[in-house]
């Protein structure tokens, strides 16, 4: 039974994955997160009991993981209930260079199997935009270039818009431009949260947006002068940082408050609904790309959360509207940090190695599951369950199945058969988006599943049924009903 | 009609991804928690008995519904005495997931109890009745107790109108 359907589409899916783990904040950053992910100290935890692990950022300052008798959560503050020896120090990773050599290993071979794929999908620009991170140019002394502006730069010279419809429809065509970049890994997540966050803001302007180009207008002519060299200063793009906009003495701290937390609460928004979108997709891809999607809108939302927070003018806030607003961002921002964590597991999780069910591919979804039918039916069905609701390890269809199985094995073969089955009809809904997005073949191998599962019970005629729709030809008989 | 098990996991499938708001009411404060199933699945059984309650102070409102008759009032009374403490239980704080579990199993099992003594007295047609027709006061409970353990008020709304639906729907399944 293939575990895959076809080679150029299951290599392009695989390259997209480590090309995500990549891109979700930089690949310099991802790197150092490869070392500490495979770091075996991390392995030899007891996560079941109680301590903490204790780790260095580079600039000296530490985060803790704290773990209690099953319950985890994140602190920069030294646990004070923990004795010394129950915190677990982990320096922080050297650098390394692992990653980049196993992308362009990856482009090499997606191109040796389909030079049409290789440049349909244009991978040669995204080799060639990854490798930007490990060249002199992003690593100058001087400031590294801000690349976003120069892929918005043909959708019109800021400095020229003179009204706020211009700045609208212009930072609208930037937002879809920087979303497209970013959903095909030519831009890096640092690359875009800045500004994306910027742009909202700018939507959510209580006042007229040519006024936010003043303020940097301003600003430019305070710091350089009217002239440069005979040449009037005139602004190139405007500042992609909101602290700037929210500290400006005319933005009263309420409003400050008002507006930063509208900002994080439109993002959040957005990144709630690409994350229970990606739980109702029946293709891994599709599940995993909205789920990068929204690990993008939870970084802008934290950010523009924690700028509010640490606002200079916090303490001047009066109002009972901003009072609450600062409150209720404490909380949130406490969720978005989580669901950043989580996703950020979930989409490293798909390059294997790690104790978490790797959904990408089917023989390593099949042992987890086989760990699991070990274990009493509550157990087995909690822990799938926990790696749907709480882990968003998996989509809605293939937490189906797993239940499915495990109700199968602990006696309840009808009902557990016709979850599949249920689960095996809405995917094959979906079978040509799957096969073309190079999705593992969850499709015949659950058939199969299914099959063994009949045999086993005496159900003959199911058996043959499902072993006939095991076959390739049965899928590919759906793709092309002709 | 399903067992309150089921309907405790279709609960938790609705709110799963939000349930930290939970933890962040009653757990370690300033602390990002990585909330599990378990406190999603303990929860799931204090928004049941929310539900039930809000479901019986309607029938016991609306003296004229031919459930409210059917069951009687001092059974009713009886009954929201036995679901108060299983909404307001307290042990949302506690972090040992094997001990929120075994709470949460047994809250299940007095739910079903409960549940059983309500069908009891009611024909199948009767409690799917009862079940729909107290909507409104379904509602305002379950906000309300999404609000008191720490749902944002827009979010408390948006998860309680999708709750109510979802558990009249797994109540009434066959």
């Amino acid at each position: 039974m293939n575990d895959t359907f076809t080679d150029p589409h299951t290599k392009r899916a695989e390259l997209y994955r480590l090309l995500r783990f990549m891109m979700f904040d930089n690949p310099l950053e991802a790197e150092r997160r490869a070392v500490n992910v495979y770091n075996p100290i991390l392995r030899k935890i007891d996560w079941t009991g109680t301590g903490a692990l204790e780790l260095s950022n580079p600039d000296g300052s530490s985060e803790y993981i704290v773990y209690s008798r099953g319950t985890k959560y994140t602190t920069t503050v030294r646990p004070t209930h923990l004795l010394d020896e129950q915190i677990t120090r982990v320096a922080a990773p050297s650098a390394s260079t692992t990653l980049w050599p196993r992308l362009q290993e990856s482009c090499r071979i997606l191109e040796e199997l389909s030079g049409e794929f290789y440049r349909k999908f244009g991978i040669k620009g995204i080799l060639d935009s990854v490798g930007y991170f490990y060249s002199s140019r992003s690593q100058s002394e001087e400031q590294p270039l801000a690349r976003y502006s120069e892929a918005l730069a043909n959708l019109g010279e800021p400095s020229q818009l003179k009204n706020d419809n211009a700045i609208r429809s212009w930072i609208r065509k930037c937002w879809d431009q920087l979303t497209y970049l970013y959903g095909n890994c030519l831009l890096a997540g640092d690359e875009v949260k800045y500004v994306l966050t910027t742009f909202a803001l700018f939507e959510l302007c209580p006042f007229s947006l040519t006024s936010l180009f003043e303020m940097n207008q301003e600003w430019l002519q305070q710091n350089l002068g009217i002239t440069v060299g005979g040449k009037p200063v005139t602004m190139a793009f405007p500042h992609v940082d909101i602290r700037f906009y929210l500290e400006q003495p005319t933005v009263r701290a309420d409003l400050a408050v008002v507006w930063g937390t509208s900002v994080a609460r439109v993002l959040q928004k957005q990144a709630e609904q690409f994350r229970d979108e990606a739980k109702l997709k029946v293709c891994i891809e599709q599940f995993h790309f909205n789920l990068y999607i929204a690990l993008l809108y939870y970084r802008c939302a934290l950010y523009a959360y924690n700028v509010v927070l640490s606002l200079s003018k916090i303490p001047f806030v009066t109002g009972e509207r901003a009072l609450q607003r600062i409150e209720a961002a404490r909380a949130e921002t406490a969720l978005c940090e989580e669901h950043r964590v989580i996703i950020m597991a979930s989409l490293t999780a798909v390059l294997g190695g790690l104790d978490l069910p790797n959904i990408a591919s089917v023989e390593e979804s099949r042992n987890w599951m086989a760990a699991l039918a070990t274990r009493s039916l509550p157990e087995a069905e909690l822990k799938i369950r926990q790696a749907y609701d709480a882990e968003l390890l998996m989509p809605k269809f293939l937490r189906d199945i797993m239940l499915g199985f495990v109700a199968c094995i602990s006696g309840k073969t009808k009902a557990g058969l016709a979850r599949m089955l249920a689960a095996m009809q809405e995917l094959e809904k979906h079978i040509e988006e799957a096969v073309l997005l190079g999705d593992p073949n969850y499709l015949s191998t659950t058939y199969a599943l299914m099959a063994g599962i009949c045999a086993q019970n005496g159900m003959e005629s199911e058996k043959l049924e499902y072993s006939r729709r095991a076959e390739p030809s049965y899928y590919q008989k759906l793709m092309h009903p002709s | 009609m399903n067992s309150s098990k089921d309907v405790v996991f279709a609960i938790t499938e609705e709110i799963g991804t939000d349930i930290s708001y939970v933890r962040q009411k009653h757990g370690e404060e300033g602390a990002a928690y990585f909330t599990g199933v378990e406190i999603g699945v303990t929860f799931g059984g204090t928004i049941l008995a929310t539900f039930l309650i809000g479901m019986l102070k309607g029938a016991f409102a609306e003296l004229t519904s031919a459930a409210g008759k059917q069951i009687g009032k001092a059974l009713v009374a009886g009954i929201l005495k036995k679901l108060t403490p299983i909404a307001e239980h307290s042990h949302l704080q506690e972090i040992d997931t094997e001990r929120l579990l075994k709470l949460a199993a047994q809250h299940q099992e007095e739910l079903d109890g409960l549940l059983r003594t309500i069908t009891g007295k009611l024909t199948t047609a009767e409690f799917n009745d009862l079940v729909e027709a107290s909507v409104t006061y379904e509602r305002e409970q379950v906000i309300l107790h999404l609000q008191r353990n720490g749902f944002p008020n827009e979010k408390a709304a948006i998860h309680g109108e999708r709750l109510v639906r979802r558990v009249q729907q797994e109540l009434k399944a066959q």
